[in-house]
């Protein structure tokens, strides 16, 4: 039975009719409903979803697609605050021009080499 | 040197705009993206035309529902979400008084997910002659297939 999971993202998606990325709200659904302990890896050009002070509203016809305010920081501060431990990769923020002061608060920061680790410390994985 | 040089000529006024489409709404941005698109044309006052296959049929699915959100998550993602149909239907609706929209879903597409008798008001449950309409019609086409 897997009781410590890693949950890779790899590719962001905004503004669906889901409120953030399904991925990621699946993900936070695990770590706040079920005793697995569920840690989450942002690499290649998913590491956005760590970027803080993103701003997802968007109308159309003059009508808000979300009704409630909610973003990707919301999400990943919803996770971290459960126990999850989110870590993403310094090379390919670094592709993207992100800083380590542009990602949400409690956001790891660590090289690709370091990722490997990962696989190590996990018994079992789940990559979007 | 001599510069070679071209008559400059203003691009035509675009007219009409033929957009096929193959994604379902609660995978990725692409349905937003293409009503966002929709909204500004018929501002415009540019004729629409939606193809939708695939995935894109369930769009136009008049059973869906403003569901709840789990109770743990609420704090985070509110109650509840709006679904893509009522958005549809709005365009759809907006353009009987400007310029038009019309959303063809491919009938082959909606009777293999069961939808066919599922589709809301205003949409158009058509056949690949219809595509051919589009496109052949079309100042510009714009494809957004279902890749990830």
């Amino acid at each position: 039975m897997a009781n410590k999971v890693l949950v890779v993202f790899e590719k962001p998606i905004y503004l669906s009719f889901e409120p953030v990325d399904p991925h990621v709200f699946a993900t936070a659904l695990g770590v706040s409903d079920t005793p697995v302990e569920v840690n989450v890896l942002l690499r290649d050009s998913a590491v956005t979803y760590g970027v803080k002070n993103q701003q997802v509203n968007v109308k159309i016809a003059g009508q808000d697609i979300m009704l409630h305010e909610t973003s990707p920081e919301k999400v990943m501060t919803f996770m971290i605050e459960h126990g999850a431990k989110i870590r993403a990769v310094s090379e390919d923020m670094k592709m993207r021009g992100i800083n380590k002061e542009d990602l949400v608060q409690g956001i790891e920061v660590i090289s690709e080499d370091d990722s490997v680790r990962l696989l190590e410390e996990h018994d079992s994985f789940m990559v979007w | 040197m001599a510069t070679e040089t071209t008559p400059s000529s203003a691009p035509a006024k675009v007219k009409r705009v033929a957009i096929v489409l193959a994604t379902g709404s609660y995978q990725r941005e692409a349905p937003t993206t293409v009503l966002r698109l929709v909204e500004k044309l018929l501002q415009r006052g540019v004729d629409v035309n939606v193809w939708a296959f695939e995935e894109a049929v369930t769009l136009t699915n008049k059973d869906q529902i403003d569901h709840n959100e789990p109770g743990s998550l609420q704090k985070v993602l509110g109650e509840k979400h709006p679904n893509i149909g009522r958005f549809i239907d709005q365009m759809i609706r907006a353009g009987l008084h400007g310029a038009k929209l019309d959303w063809v879903s491919c009938i082959l597409c909606v009777q293999e997910r069961g939808v066919e008798k599922h589709q809301m008001g205003g949409s158009i449950v058509g056949t690949l002659g219809d595509l051919w309409k589009f496109v052949k019609a079309a100042d510009r086409v714009i494809c957004i297939p279902t890749y990830r």
